[in-house]
């Protein structure tokens, strides 16, 4: 099968919208106000949070405000000065910010951003662990949303054809991520070994 | 309902580098565009996150609500149109019109012997 | 119908922030630890060269006990008198490394030949007549300076390592869009002597001394942080308090430093293998045209028993969610150039080839590479073999 033909490509995977679970958009959306727009998404790798986030900044700029996002990686403890620049500049009411893996930052990145981000109307992260604000949603996955997600991708009969979602939540230790591209590899024809991948998980 | 067409000539699809498309773009739209423009671009599908390559961009001034426009572009000299498991690089000719993001893409292949390359695996000994 | 602009998704922006102040950290705390530990006592052992030995008496001598979080360390603590130049001063340094450690029985030793009465030599720095120690020479404890010098390299590593990996994303983010040379997003290489279908020698991914360094580096950072732990566990077993739980705890990170230490000690005895240097002609490869390898082995060529070089192209797709990055391989041509366990042909030789005409050019984007590389295998009997990589670029051929 052709990359581009591989219903889990990425762009594909990426389109999906988020299921929330135990809660709806309204409910949520309430919740954030209620916490005065400063909250947290919360949960390990691969549970959505990013995924969360864009739908939630899409929701959050159809209301009429304007977010701000930036993205941490691995290892980034400080905000770059293209990083301040996108979140801190010329902030007003309207503005949502919209940190991308806060767990990173250091205890005085983690100050800055609380204390500059005073003057938005909102601070809106994702984190591993909960804490450093409050939570507004826990992203869990399930083998029945993963499920869900790739019936999405392929259609009810084709799923059937692939490795349930049982067992690839196990083998990823419920990291939906890692199962859906381990069913790009399936779809492909690829054995992945060791070897052929590398990674900071 | 809006619409946003490109058609190339005779219906062509399948260009080899350095060639030229020539075709027409047409639109109908329900609100007005300050810009509307020809993009010639590349893009990747697969298992990594997509990389985009604007090769060039045509500006059609002064967009009417309706509106067809010819163009004629220069393909590049690469990169080619090609597709293994990993990774699919494909090309597109995309008209834009602002504000509203609305588009019409169409995709076109780009190789030297005009169909897409397949990254097959093989072995050879020398 | 009217959709969503692809053309408008600003694909390729490379990393934000960096890794420099990470390791700027561990450079500053192992250039401060490494000053005092050992650059100092080094610099003031040299100084000392030209210092005058004097007769000093012993006022008191006894063995310092300091109390740490987890067990005890120990000094030389003797005082004494001197004349120089009829003043008479005091002091009391012992050697040029000062503080404590641990070992009260050296420090007993040291104490017992420096009884309180005693005259003894100490040496007297002429031009700050206050300075003077006991003992002028090295020991072992000098030793413990090295740790820091630890901290010190893999700091320095890792900023060089930080700065590079910025620069180079920063780079693959600027290939788009490209100029007409660079339509598959990479540069070619500078050939010899700059003529276009010149000779290129190829250089390998990594030489076996930068692997030796990187794996020392990394080996010296694992066992001195695990060796820490080992010793409290070796000292309760020691002493007739072992804690079990913590001994089981400590075993797979041992047998990871005792595989670092092998990989160390494999790598440096790939140091000794004979290098094998690729010459390429042209320089950058074509689709459907000929290419000529050269390889000679050198002098140590002899031990080799086989040699295989393959010319592979591979797939890299990299994709990056959150705060994680994963890079995903795939061979999708494998050449095999050379595979001869020929006495004769092993030493040196050259072989001619072709490029299929339908393979793919090298391409770089920032998450998204088509690469080609020539893979070196020298097996090597009775010693551990040799692999190296070396890229080679591809471009379109001239039917293109």
């Amino acid at each position: 099968m052709r990359a581009r033909d591989n219903p889990f490509a990425a762009q594909c995977v990426q389109a999906i919208p988020y299921r929330l679970s135990g809660s709806t958009w309204e409910k949520l959306l309430d919740r954030l106000a209620a916490l005065r727009c400063r909250a947290a998404l919360v949960g390990p790798h691969g549970r959505g949070k990013t995924t969360l986030l864009e739908e939630l900044a899409r929701r959050l700029d159809e209301r009429g405000l304007r977010t701000r996002r930036i993205v941490l990686r691995e290892g980034d403890r400080r905000l770059s000065g293209a990083q301040r620049e996108t979140l801190f500049r010329s902030l007003t009411a309207r503005d949502v910010l919209l940190v991308d893996g806060a767990e990173q930052f250091g205890r005085l990145a983690w100050l800055e951003v609380r204390t500059r981000s005073r003057a938005a109307g909102g601070l809106v992260i994702t984190s591993h662990r909960p804490g450093l604000l409050p939570t507004l949603y826990e992203c869990r996955t399930t083998p029945e949303l993963l499920a869900g997600i790739v019936a999405d991708l392929v259609g009810r009969e084709e799923a059937g054809r692939l490795p349930p979602a049982e067992d690839l939540l196990v083998r990823h230790g419920g990291n939906v991520r890692d199962a859906l591209r381990d069913l790009y590899d399936f779809c492909a024809g690829i054995t992945s070994s060791p070897a052929a991948r590398t990674g900071s998980p | 309902m809006e619409r946003i067409q490109i058609e190339t000539r005779d219906g062509a699809t399948a260009f080899a580098p350095g060639e030229v498309v020539e075709g027409t773009a047409s639109w109908q739209l329900d609100k007005p565009a300050r810009t509307v423009e020809l993009r010639l671009f590349w893009y990747t599908q697969g298992k990594g996150d997509q990389d985009v390559g604007v090769v060039l961009t045509v500006p059609f001034p002064e967009p009417a609500l309706q509106d067809r426009r010819s163009f004629h572009v220069v393909l590049p000299q690469g990169p080619y149109s090609f597709s293994g498991k990993l990774i699919s690089l494909l090309w597109a000719l995309e008209v834009v019109a602002e504000p509203g993001s609305r588009a019409g893409r169409i995709e076109i292949v780009v190789s030297p012997s005009r169909r897409e390359i397949v990254l097959q695996p093989h072995f050879l000994v020398v | 119908m009217v959709t969503q602009p692809l053309s408008s998704r600003r694909g390729g922006s490379f990393p934000s922030g960096c890794l420099v102040l990470f390791f700027a950290v561990f450079f500053l705390v192992g250039l401060a630890a490494f000053y005092f530990a050992a650059l100092r006592p080094v610099m003031e052992y040299l100084a000392s060269r030209s210092w005058q030995e004097t007769t000093c008496t012993v006022l008191s001598s006894q063995v310092g006990t300091h109390s740490g979080s987890e067990s005890a360390t120990y000094s030389v603590d003797v005082v004494y008198t001197y004349n120089f130049e009829g003043r008479a001063y005091q002091s009391d340094r012992y050697g040029f490394l000062g503080g404590s450690s641990s070992g009260r029985e050296g420090k007993e030793e040291i104490v017992a030949r420096y009884p309180p009465g005693a005259r003894v030599s100490c040496w007297v720095d002429p031009v700050h007549p206050e300075q003077a120690v006991l003992s002028r020479e090295p020991s072992a404890e000098w030793l413990i300076g090295l740790v820091p010098f630890v901290f010190l390299l893999l700091g320095g590593a890792g900023i060089v390592w930080s700065v590079r990996k910025r620069w180079g994303a920063r780079a693959a983010a600027t290939a788009l869009p490209m100029a007409p040379a660079e339509a598959f997003g990479v540069q070619a290489p500078a050939v010899l002597g700059g003529a276009a279908g010149g000779s290129l020698e190829l250089k390998p991914y990594a030489t076996p001394w930068a692997k030796l360094l990187g794996l020392i580096l990394l080996a010296l950072f694992w066992n001195g942080i695990v060796s820490v732990f080992v010793w409290q566990v070796a000292k309760g077993w020691r002493t007739g308090g072992p804690d079990g739980c913590l001994t089981l705890f400590l075993i797979p990170f041992v047998l990871i430093g005792l595989g670092l230490i092998f990989a160390v000690g494999r790598q440096f005895l790939i140091l000794f293998n004979p290098r094998l240097h690729l010459t390429l002609t042209p320089g950058t490869l074509a689709a459907g045209e000929s290419g000529y390898l050269q390889w000679s082995l050198g002098s140590r060529g002899g031990g080799v028993k086989r040699l295989t070089i393959i010319l592979e192209g591979r797939e890299e797709a990299r994709y990056q969610r959150g705060t994680n990055t994963y890079t995903d391989k795939l061979v999708f041509a494998t050449l095999t150039l050379v595979d001869t366990g020929q006495e004769l042909e092993i030493p040196s030789g050259s072989t001619s080839f072709a490029l299929p005409a339908d393979s793919m050019p090298s391409f770089t984007a920032p998450h998204n590479k088509i690469r080609w590389a020539l893979k070196a295998h020298c097996d090597i009997a009775g010693w551990p073999d040799s692999d190296d990589e070396y890229e080679v670029l591809v471009r379109p051929g001239r039917g293109a």
